[in-house]
């Protein structure tokens, strides 16, 4: 079983003693672009993995054109590094940039995509509707086999997970502890910040001029769901008894940005 | 522009082509699979029966009183569909199609192929749930099918980046919500599950564990007006976008760090009123929209009464005659004519329904 640590920034690595125990880093955020590296986290990140000896996964954010130069940059430059750096799909303007810019990086379907209900009421529902896998369908399975695509990435559902043998070719990452449950349009970290300096602009997934509030808190709301930027998240920790028969091969520790890792 | 309205009896087709509309969307969920339904949303994120129609017949009715007007008809099939449910969809796809309807909403790829490879003659409109928020995904989603005719793009998306996605996708009409659409989520990141046929289910649930209707939209609702208020604890157990200012606690990096006066943190829990941002409303920005090229704007709402649907929809053409009065202004210029418009058509209780500048979906 593969392990991969999830950072939303690599100034979260407070110490980089734990990192003896993964073998894989992922990089980034799904929800925006603020946590795209630069250059210089680039270059830091990769030394990091080599001295540790871990493959770096970069997780692409949802984007708009206005960030589609930015994320063209990242992508640019770690093609002068590594072109064995994983690209993790979120969006399926990605895909295309992959296709015709990038092609030689390896592909996943990122967990935005792979559409997992997530509502954490449903883990009292035994019902196996609830524990499918969207992208576990004849169709979805050939254009995923059609463009590349290696793997999946799936949330840690509370309900569970079923997948069909037969259709499920691909193997799948598996996120703990948090699951991912839906993104708005306005960052509510953002909307505060904004709020105290009497500026007006909060919304979509754009970063700029943003000053990543949400690297100094977040909000729980009770029952155990917690809001962190523009995302809501419920936790769950416990591992599926099924793992092999869902082809779960990797596992993915994720830390939110909030949290440093010593 | 065209206005999209919602439907969901064959009824309400006259009266709403009277008021106004040229275009119908609806979901149909004929009785051989309800009974499935009740445990999964399999047709689309509207899986309850006030929303859909409950025939094909029904369906055909409507379709052809439709015909009369000239008016399109499209169906509604936006969920993401495991292999189970698609084998459930094929047959629906083949009875549309035979009462003659052409036009599906669809957001999974795999329905997309396979309509693409199986079904040649029907219309294709992207569905909100496909996230499109930038023209390389516009490129993609026409590579798998280039009959795709509309897109509907999510709320969320500034001026700018409509205008983007719209000048390099010639040939495509681009489709935006433009009032009642209430959820604070970006409609196709939200992973919840708000399907009504579990009500009872989770009225039992929240017996249990009376917390768990509560979750996440940060709702609060000390600052909602009663009427609002009313609303969401009526469907407390269906939507779990329900969040109190007691639920809430803020976790900060260092614990030692208390909120102080007018800091962030502080400020987070003080002067966020939702409220604004639960309404949907985006009429003030039909001139930018206009401007933008957008030629078709979408009313949600398709388990509204039809006496809620048509005064939603006199609003909305109200609203589009105006917008050509004012010609392109800066919103805030104007604000008042909306507010006044607004007024007209609703009992306001919120007299600033227009200056919801941080909320409003369509904040640039």
């Amino acid at each position: 079983m593969e392990k991969a640590l999830y950072i939303k920034s690599i100034t979260q690595l407070k110490s980089h003693s734990i990192l003896r125990t993964f073998n894989r880093l992922y990089l980034g955020s799904e929800f925006c672009t603020h946590f795209l590296p630069d250059q210089s986290s680039l270059e830091r990140c990769f030394s990091i993995c080599d001295k540790y000896q871990l493959t770096l996964s970069l997780i692409l954010p949802l984007y708009t054109q206005e960030e589609s130069n930015f994320l063209r940059a990242t992508m640019k430059q770690i093609s002068q590094w590594r072109t064995d750096t994983e690209m993790i799909i979120n969006d399926l303007g990605h895909l295309w940039l992959l296709q015709n810019e990038f092609p030689y990086f390896p592909r996943v379907w990122g967990r935005v995509l792979t559409k997992l209900k997530a509502d954490d009421r449903l883990k009292h529902v035994s019902k196996k509707e609830y524990q499918l896998v969207s992208t576990d369908q004849q169709y979805t399975a050939d254009f995923l086999q059609e463009n590349q695509i290696r793997r999946i990435e799936l949330s840690n559902i509370a309900q569970g997970i079923q997948r069909d043998a037969a259709i499920a070719i691909l193997p799948a990452s598996l996120y703990l502890p948090y699951v991912y449950l839906a993104t708005s349009h306005s960052c509510l970290s953002r909307i505060s910040e904004n709020l105290t300096s009497n500026r007006v602009h909060a919304s979509s997934f754009t970063a700029h001029e943003c000053t990543a509030p949400c690297e100094n808190f977040h909000i729980r709301i009770f029952p155990g769901r917690l809001f962190s930027g523009n995302s809501i998240f419920y936790t769950n920790n416990r591992l599926p008894l099924n793992m092999e028969t869902i082809k779960i091969n990797r596992i993915v520790t994720e830390k939110l940005v909030f949290e440093e890792i010593t | 522009m065209i206005i999209n309205c919602p439907l969901s009896a064959s009824l309400e087709v006259e009266p709403l082509i009277k008021a106004g509309a040229r275009e119908f969307y609806c979901g149909l969920l004929p009785p051989r699979l309800s009974s499935k339904t009740i445990d999964f949303e399999l047709i689309n994120r509207r899986p309850d029966y006030g929303a859909n129609f409950s025939s094909l017949d029904e369906l055909y009715k409507a379709k052809k009183i439709a015909d009369k007007y000239n008016a399109k008809l499209a169906i509604t099939l936006n969920e993401f569909y495991p292999q189970p449910q698609l084998d459930q969809i094929v047959p629906l796809l083949r009875d549309i199609r035979q009462i003659g309807i052409t036009e599906i909403i669809v957001a999974d790829i795999g329905l997309l192929k396979y309509v693409t490879d199986f079904n040649q003659d029907l219309e294709i409109t992207i569905s909100i749930m496909a996230s499109v928020f930038n023209p390389q995904a516009v490129s993609l989603l026409r590579k798998i099918c280039p009959r795709i005719k509309k897109i509907m793009l999510p709320c969320h998306l500034s001026f700018d980046a409509i205008r983007n996605i719209v000048n390099q996708n010639p040939g495509i009409e681009f489709e935006t919500f433009i009032f009642n659409e209430i959820c604070h989520y970006e409609v196709g990141l939200c992973n919840y599950t708000h399907n009504p046929y579990r009500k009872n289910y989770f009225v039992s649930i929240i017996k249990r564990s009376p917390l768990l209707d509560r979750a996440c939209q940060a709702v609060f609702q000390d600052n909602l007006p009663t009427f609002f208020q009313n609303k969401f604890f009526e469907y407390a157990h269906i939507y779990p976008c329900h969040v109190r200012r007691n639920d809430l606690c803020l976790v900060t990096k260092d614990p030692f760090i208390k909120p102080k006066k007018n800091d962030v943190l502080s400020v987070f829990l003080k002067n966020l009123k939702p409220e604004k941002m639960i309404f949907g409303c985006g009429v003030c920005f039909l001139p930018q929209l206009t401007a933008a090229d957008i030629k078709y704007v979408k009313i949600g709402g398709r388990n509204n009464s039809l006496k809620k649907k048509i005064r939603n929809l006199s609003f909305v053409v109200a609203c589009l005659k105006k917008a050509e009065q004012l010609g392109f202004r800066d919103r805030d210029d104007v604000s008042t004519e909306w507010q006044k418009l607004f007024s007209k058509f609703f009992r306001c209780h919120q007299s600033d329904c227009v200056s919801c500048k941080n909320f409003c979906c369509f904040s640039s």
